[in-house]
C-alpha cells in the first residue's frame, strides 16, 4: 500500500498536463443535439490524435494500453483543467467499448473499437423499456431469426443520444419461449437501419437531446452483430452494468472535488441577501466542510477499487457502492450550488439546468434503491428483498 | 381546542377542489403554450370570490379570514395553480393595509393582477432596495408584490425602470430580470405594525402544503400503479417508506399550518413562532416531497411529461421569496426564545 506514482506515472501526469493546457476547447459547448456530437467527436478526435484516447484500452485497438491508474490519472487532470465532459461519447468510451474488449469476437473489436476512440462512433444503450427500468428482465423488445438477420419488433426508452448515435448496445429477446434472463441477446444496433425512429422525451430542465425513446419496426441486423452467445445476453448485459456502475463514473467521480472548490469559492466570495459571504453562514460552512470531506473519501474509494479492477477482468458488485456515495455527494453539491443561487435560482440558467439534471443522478444507470439491493444482496450477503 | 375544520370550511375546500379539478388541473402544466393564466382563466378565479374573500363584508369581502383563505391557497398548490393567484390574495391584504381603497377593489375584483417580487438584497428598514429583482409569473401582471421581515411592498410593474423576461426555471410561468424601481411609486408598509407577514407566511405555508400532498398522492397512486418485478413498486420498503414519509411532512405541515393560520386570526401570543414555522416545515415537505416523488416515478421522474418537476421548481419559488425561507427560520429562533 503506497501513494506514490511510478516514475512513468509522474512523467505521464506531467506529460499530460502540458498537453491538456494547450489542446482542451475554450468555447462553450453547443446545447443543440448536432452541435453536441460535433463537439464531443471534434474533442475526442484531438485526444486521439495526441494520443491521449484509450489510456487502458489494448493497444492492437488503438489504445494506449496502460494501466487503470493512469486512466485515473487522466480523467484527475481532465477535470483540473476543465477538460469537456464526455456526453455523447460516454456510451462507447466508458461501457459500450470496454463490454466489446472483454465479449466481441476479433472482427467486432476490430470494426467498433478504433472508431469509438477516434472519434467517429457515437453509441447509445437500448436496455430500459416503457414497462422494463429496474425490472430489466422483464424487457419484452423481440427479434426473430431469419436466416443470417435478425428482424427486431418493440421499443427502447431514456436512451441517451440516440438521435445522434450511430450503434446502439441492443439488449432483447431473441428466444420467443423464454421468460426473464434467459434467451436475450447482447446486439450492436445500427442506429441508420430502416425501420428504427427515435422520438426525443423533454428532460425537467428543458433538454431534449439527452433522453429518448426509440422505436423498432421490423428492423433488420446481422445476426453477426450479436455480442457473446446467441440467447446469452444476460451475461454480456451483466458486464455492461458493472462498467457503467463500476468505472463508467470515474470521471465525475474526479470531478467532484474540483466542483466542491469551486462551491468553497463562491461561498467566500458571493454575498446572500444579507450582504454577508455566504460562507459566513454556519449552516453552508460546516456543509461544504463535510462534503469536502466526504469528496476527498470519494477519491480515496476510487482509487481502492481501481486497485482491485487492476486485479480482474470487470469491476464487481462492490461498484454500486462508488455509485451510490458519488450520486450522494452531488445531489448534496447541488443543494449548496442552489443556496450560493440565492433568487438566480428562479431563472434556468446553464447551472440551474445542470441542478436539475443532477436530480437524475440517483435514476440513471440504474436507481439508487437497486443499487442497495445489490449491495446489500450480492456485497453483504443479506437474503434477496424482493 | 379543536383543530378540525368546521363543515362551513369543508365546503369551501369541497368548491375550490372541484372548480380547480375541472378549470385548472394540474395536468395542464406540461402542456401550457402561453404562461400562466388566460384572461377568461384569471375572470374564472376572481368570480370565485378568492381575492375578496379575506377583506371584511363592508369593503366588499366575503368576511372571511386568513384561515379560510389558506384553505383555498392550499387547493392552489395542490393544482398548480400559478403564483399570481396567492400574490394577488395577498396584495389584496397589502392595499387594504396601505389604505389603498381603489388598489383593493381593483385586485379584489380580478381587475389587476400581482406578480411576486424576489429582491437581491433584503429591504432595508425604510423600504425596498431600488436594484436587484427577480419577478414571478410577470405575464399580465399589472402590480409587483414583494416582503421580507422589515415589511412588504406593492409596485405597478412600470415603477420598474428595466424589466427584462428571462428564460424561467418554470417554463409554465414568465420570469423578469427587473431593476431600477421607482421607489416613490412603491407603496411600503413595514412590519411589525402592518402585521402583513404572518398573513403571507401562511399563505405562501398553504400553497407548498397543496404541493407536498400532491406530490404524495401522485406518488402513492404511482406505486400501486408502475408494476416492475412482477408486483407493484409500492410493494418494496424502498418506495413504501419514502411515501409513508411523504404523508408524515403532509401531516406535520398541514397541522402547522391550521394552527398558525388560527394563531393569526385570533393574534394569539403563539402567532410569530406558528407563522414563521409553518413555512418553514410547509417548504421542506413540498420541497423534499416533490423530490422524492421525482425518485419514484424513475425515469418518468425526470421528464417534462411528469408533473413532480413543477411541483419542485413551485416548492423553491415559494421558497425564496418574502426574504426567503432561511429568514423564516432564523424568525422561529427568534420568536421562541421570546415565548
Ligand atoms: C438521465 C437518464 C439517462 C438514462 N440513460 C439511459 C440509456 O442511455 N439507456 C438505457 O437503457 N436506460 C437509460 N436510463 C434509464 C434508467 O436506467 C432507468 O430509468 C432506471 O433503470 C429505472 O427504471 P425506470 O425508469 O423504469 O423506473 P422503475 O424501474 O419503474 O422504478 C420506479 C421506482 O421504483 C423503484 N424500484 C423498482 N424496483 C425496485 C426494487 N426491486 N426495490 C426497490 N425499489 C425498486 C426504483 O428505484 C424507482 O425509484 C436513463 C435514465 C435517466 C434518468
Amino acid at each position: 500500500m503506497h501513494l506514490d506514482l511510478t516514475p512513468q506515472e509522474r512523467l505521464f501526469r506531467e506529460e499530460l498536463r502540458d498537453w491538456l493546457a494547450a489542446h482542451v476547447p475554450r468555447e462553450t459547448p453547443p446545447k443543440d443535439r448536432f452541435g453536441i456530437r460535433a463537439f464531443d467527436m471534434a474533442w475526442q478526435r484531438i485526444q486521439y490524435d495526441g494520443g491521449w484516447a484509450g489510456i487502458a484500452w489494448p493497444k492492437e485497438y488503438g489504445g494506449r494500453g496502460l494501466s487503470l491508474v493512469e486512466q485515473v490519472i487522466w480523467y484527475e487532470e481532465a477535470a483540473r483543467a476543465d477538460a469537456p465532459d464526455a456526453r455523447c461519447a460516454f456510451v462507447g468510451l466508458y461501457h459500450g467499448g470496454p463490454t466489446l474488449i472483454v465479449n466481441a469476437t476479433e472482427e467486432q473489436k476490430a470494426f467498433h473499437l478504433p472508431k469509438i476512440l477516434k472519434g467517429e462512433t457515437v453509441w447509445c444503450q437500448g436496455f430500459s423499456e416503457p414497462g422494463a427500468g429496474s425490472d430489466l428482465a422483464g424487457l419484452s423488445t423481440r427479434a426473430e431469426i431469419d436466416g443470417d438477420e435478425l428482424v427486431v419488433t418493440g421499443s427502447k426508452i431514456w436512451t441517451s443520444y440516440a438521435q445522434v448515435a450511430d450503434y446502439q448496445e441492443l439488449l432483447l429477446r431473441t428466444d420467443p419461449q423464454s421468460r426473464r434472463h434467459g434467451g436475450l441477446s447482447w446486439v450492436i444496433c445500427d442506429m441508420r437501419a430502416p425501420g428504427v425512429s427515435v422520438r426525443p422525451v423533454p428532460m425537467s430542465n428543458g433538454w431534449d437531446s439527452h433522453l429518448n425513446q426509440v422505436f423498432y419496426d421490423e428492423v433488420r441486423l446481422p445476426l453477426a452483430n450479436v455480442v457473446g452467445e446467441v440467447g446469452g445476453g444476460w451475461k454480456v448485459a451483466m458486464s455492461t452494468l458493472s462498467f457503467e456502475r463500476g468505472t463508467a463514473f470515474t470521471a465525475r467521480q474526479m470531478q467532484i472535488a474540483k466542483w466542491v472548490d469551486d462551491l468553497i469559492e463562491r461561498a467566500r466570495t458571493r454575498t446572500g441577501p444579507d450582504g454577508r459571504p455566504a460562507f459566513g453562514d454556519d449552516e453552508i460552512g460546516r456543509r461544504l466542510a463535510r462534503l469536502r470531506a466526504e469528496t476527498a473519501a470519494l477519491r480515496a474509494m476510487t482509487f481502492a477499487a481501481v486497485a482491485r479492477n487492476e486485479r480482474r477482468q470487470q469491476p464487481g458488485p462492490d461498484g454500486s457502492m462508488l455509485k451510490i456515495h458519488l450520486a450522494r455527494l452531488s445531489k448534496e453539491a447541488n443543494q449548496i450550488a442552489r443556496r450560493l443561487m440565492g433568487v438566480d435560482a428562479l431563472l434556468m440558467t446553464d447551472e440551474m439546468e445542470e441542478h436539475l439534471y443532477g436530480f437524475a443522478a440517483t435514476v440513471g444507470g440504474g436507481t439508487d434503491e437497486i443499487q442497495h439491493n445489490i449491495v446489500a444482496e450480492r456485497v453483504l450477503g443479506l437474503p434477496k428483498s424482493y | 381546542m379543536d383543530l378540525h375544520p368546521t363543515p362551513e370550511h369543508d365546503e369551501i375546500v369541497e368548491s375550490a377542489a372541484a372548480y380547480l379539478a375541472s378549470e385548472l388541473p394540474a395536468a395542464r402544466a406540461p402542456k401550457l403554450t402561453e404562461p400562466s393564466l388566460t384572461g377568461g382563466e384569471w375572470a374564472g378565479l376572481a368570480a370565485m370570490g378568492w381575492f375578496s374573500m379575506g377583506l371584511p363584508e363592508a369593503d366588499g369581502g366575503l368576511g372571511l379570514g386568513v384561515v379560510e383563505s389558506a384553505l383555498v391557497a392550499r387547493e392552489f398548490g395542490r393544482q398548480l395553480v400559478p403564483p399570481q393567484a396567492v400574490a394577488t390574495m395577498l396584495a389584496v391584504q397589502l392595499a387594504w393595509r396601505l389604505g389603498d381603497r381603489e388598489l383593493t377593489e381593483a385586485l379584489a375584483a380580478g381587475a389587476q393582477r400581482a406578480a411576486l417580487a424576489a429582491p437581491v438584497r433584503e429591504a432595508g428598514p425604510a423600504g425596498p432596495s431600488a436594484h436587484g429583482y427577480r419577478l414571478v409569473d410577470t405575464h399580465r401582471a399589472d402590480v409587483a408584490i414583494g416582503w421580507s421581515h422589515g415589511g412588504a411592498f406593492l409596485a405597478p410593474m412600470d415603477a420598474f425602470a428595466s424589466r427584462v423576461v428571462a428564460p424561467s426555471l418554470d417554463a409554465a410561468l414568465e420570469v423578469c430580470v427587473a431593476d431600477g424601481l421607482d421607489r416613490a411609486q412603491a407603496r411600503w408598509s413595514a412590519e411589525p405594525a402592518s402585521s402583513f407577514l404572518p398573513q403571507a407566511q401562511v399563505l405562501t405555508a398553504a400553497v407548498l402544503v397543496g404541493g407536498a400532498e400532491a406530490c404524495r398522492d401522485l406518488s402513492a397512486e404511482y406505486a400501486k400503479t408502475r408494476h416492475q418485478f412482477s408486483r407493484p413498486i409500492g410493494s418494496f420498503q424502498a418506495i413504501a417508506h419514502p411515501c409513508a414519509d411523504m404523508a408524515v411532512a403532509c401531516e406535520a405541515a398541514l397541522s402547522c399550518l391550521l394552527y398558525a393560520a388560527v394563531c393569526v386570526r385570533d393574534g394569539a401570543p403563539e402567532r410569530d413562532l406558528y407563522s414563521a414555522s409553518a413555512r418553514s416545515v410547509a417548504y421542506h415537505a413540498a420541497y423534499g416531497n416533490a423530490a422524492a416523488s421525482m425518485q419514484v416515478h424513475g425515469g418518468y421522474g425526470q421528464t417534462y411529461e411528469y408533473l413532480p418537476h413543477f411541483y419542485l421548481k413551485r416548492a423553491m419559488i415559494y421558497g425564496l421569496v418574502g426574504g426567503g425561507v432561511e429568514a423564516d427560520e432564523a424568525a422561529v429562533l427568534q420568536a421562541a426564545s421570546l415565548t
